[in-house]
């Protein structure tokens, strides 16, 4: 069998190389892209390389990094910007192959398998693709080759990142000799929590969960503990297959608020303008929902509360006053009283609205039409031409968050 | 298996709303371009088709041209008034207030309306 040549292209500083090749004038400079500290986005987002040498890091607060290099410059996000930009490169990585995988906004798959009779080497084709993303976008990617998307992610993260070539090929051959000596919290999908659990049970290094046997860790961690022990084997079952963007599981919304919200009114009111967003982006794809999640963040960092419950609806909808009952239902019964940083709200279980059933209530039409009337007005004006009074509350988050894009300006 | 085996990175993709509905939309223009995509035209044909244009140009008879683009097939029915061989479009005129535009590129069929 033909083996697999997978790339995984990931930007370099992203936010913060759009925004160089977007305003030549930053070029050289320590660049650090982040939100307004005044809403408690101030944290930095991205750092150019310039800025990264002084040691300014990803999620570091502004102050931080303002006092590491006071001639720091920092620049708002721009969300839209970003993506046009990162479609840009998805159509540039298109030359090479109908199979590419957008992975996150800086993180693209390719599968180039049966291509190298037509760009060469691996290594030849990814260098074309290093110097075209380059030339007609001014963004320095590096690339990780690998057998499969977890080889190809393993090289770009842990080792295409610090060579100088910007390119790192890996194989089911090398794995075992490059991976596994590398500390257990570098594997993917080894998160904090999970390397204290895997150290408080002895795993150091990756070579170490390996040699464990994989029953145990299904025993342990369920099926989590299944992919990771095939993780630190070097076995993936994922494809690039790029009809799956297609597929939609669920909508869902998730907001850090402005300031520690404590008022149990003021956090309902925030619930329910998420509500409204939630449906609304849900029957924007015609679809309806079945159960509702509610997640909700403590304000307090050394003593994480907060919850995250989901319930079943009590018939499929994508309406907010249908869905906001159980939101309330569920937010009254799970909530501490404790002051809350972030709430979050999705809808899943999505099906499409043809396949609604309809119950028997007579003014199912009316309903209908009125929801729809205010979506056009609101895809027609904006989302604040129309809104609810309880938006002019304080608390309210409706204008505040109108218009951006993941929370930041677009 | 468990689809979260089967497709790890599938379950743990990291897209904004926004940044999927582009995808989409980028997809489905690559689609409309490959259903859409104008064939190549046998040199005879298109020798034929330039005799028959140069033609209506000179007599000023009606003609009807078939294009294709992104958005789908058009008909078109009029007479051709001016070709523009350096921007590549011809103007034609067909009863309504101003004459159109056509690109030489979309064009893969041309025909005397009616016949010759």
């Amino acid at each position: 069998m033909t083996e697999k040549v997978i790339f995984l292209a990931d930007m370099e500083s992203f936010y913060a190389s759009v925004e160089t090749a977007h305003n030549p004038s930053l070029r050289g400079k320590p660049v650090a892209v982040c939100g307004d500290p005044a809403l408690r986005h101030g944290i930095i987002l991205a750092a150019s390389r310039e800025a990264k040498a002084y040691g300014i890091k990803t999620g570091q607060p502004a102050w931080e990094a303002r006092r590491m290099c006071p001639w720091v410059v920092f620049v708002h996000p721009h969300m839209q910007t970003y993506i046009d930009y990162s479609i840009r490169i998805t159509t540039i990585f298109e030359r090479f192959s109908d199979r590419v995988l957008p992975y996150s906004i800086d993180e693209q798959f390719l599968d180039l398998t049966g291509s190298q009779k037509i760009f060469g080497t691996p290594r030849e084709t990814a260098e074309l693709a290093i110097k075209q993303v380059w030339d007609e976008t001014g963004i320095r990617c590096r690339i990780g080759m690998g057998e499969n998307l977890l080889q190809a992610k393993m090289a770009c993260d842990c080792f295409a990142k610090k060579s100088p070539e910007y390119f790192f090929e890996m194989n089911s051959v090398n794995y075992v000799s490059l991976v596994w000596p590398l500390p257990i919290g570098s594997l993917f999908g080894v998160g904090r929590r999970m390397e204290r659990n895997l150290n408080r049970i002895g795993v150091r290094t990756v070579g170490h969960l390996a040699s464990l046997p994989r029953e145990m860790l299904r025993r342990r961690w369920g099926i989590n503990g299944e992919l990771l022990w095939l993780n630190a084997n070097g076995i993936d079952y994922s494809t690039v297959d790029p009809e799956v963007i297609q597929e939609q599981k669920g909508v869902g919304h998730t907001a850090t608020l402005p300031r520690d919200y404590r008022n149990q009114k003021e956090i309902e009111l925030v619930l329910l303008e998420m509500t409204e967003e939630v449906c609304y982006r849900t029957r924007r794809h015609y679809k309806v929902g079945s159960t509702v999640h509610l997640y909700c963040k403590g304000a307090d960092f050394d003593d994480p509360a907060g919850f995250s419950r989901q319930k079943k609806l009590p018939a499929t909808t994508a309406k907010a006053v249908e869905v906001y009952p159980t939101v309330l239902q569920l937010f009254r019964r799970h909530w501490d009283r404790k002051p809350l940083r972030a709430v979050g709200i999705s809808l899943t279980g999505l099906t499409t609205y043809r396949q609604l059933q309809i119950a028997f209530s007579c003014r199912y039409e009316q309903e209908e039409a009125l929801v729809k009337a205010v979506d056009l007005v609101r895809e027609r004006y904006g989302k604040t031409s129309l809104f609810r009074a309880s938006s002019l509350n304080p608390g309210a988050q409706l204008f505040q968050r109108a218009g951006k894009i993941g929370g930041h300006d677009s | 298996m468990s689809k979260k085996i089967n497709q790890q990175f599938h379950c743990s993709k990291m897209m904004l709303p926004e940044h999927c509905g582009k995808l989409r939309d980028h997809a489905d223009r690559l689609e409309r371009e490959e259903i859409y995509r104008r064939p190549v035209i046998d040199e005879q044909l298109w020798e034929e088709q330039q005799r028959i244009l140069g033609q209506a140009l000179f007599t000023g008879q009606q003609i009807m041209i078939t294009i294709i683009n992104s958005s789908g097939y058009h008909t078109y029915r009029g007479v051709p008034l001016r070709i523009d061989q350096i921007a590549g479009f011809i103007l034609i005129e067909n009863g309504e207030q101003r004459p159109f535009k056509i690109r030489a590129t979309e064009i893969i069929r041309l025909e005397f309306h009616g016949g010759t």
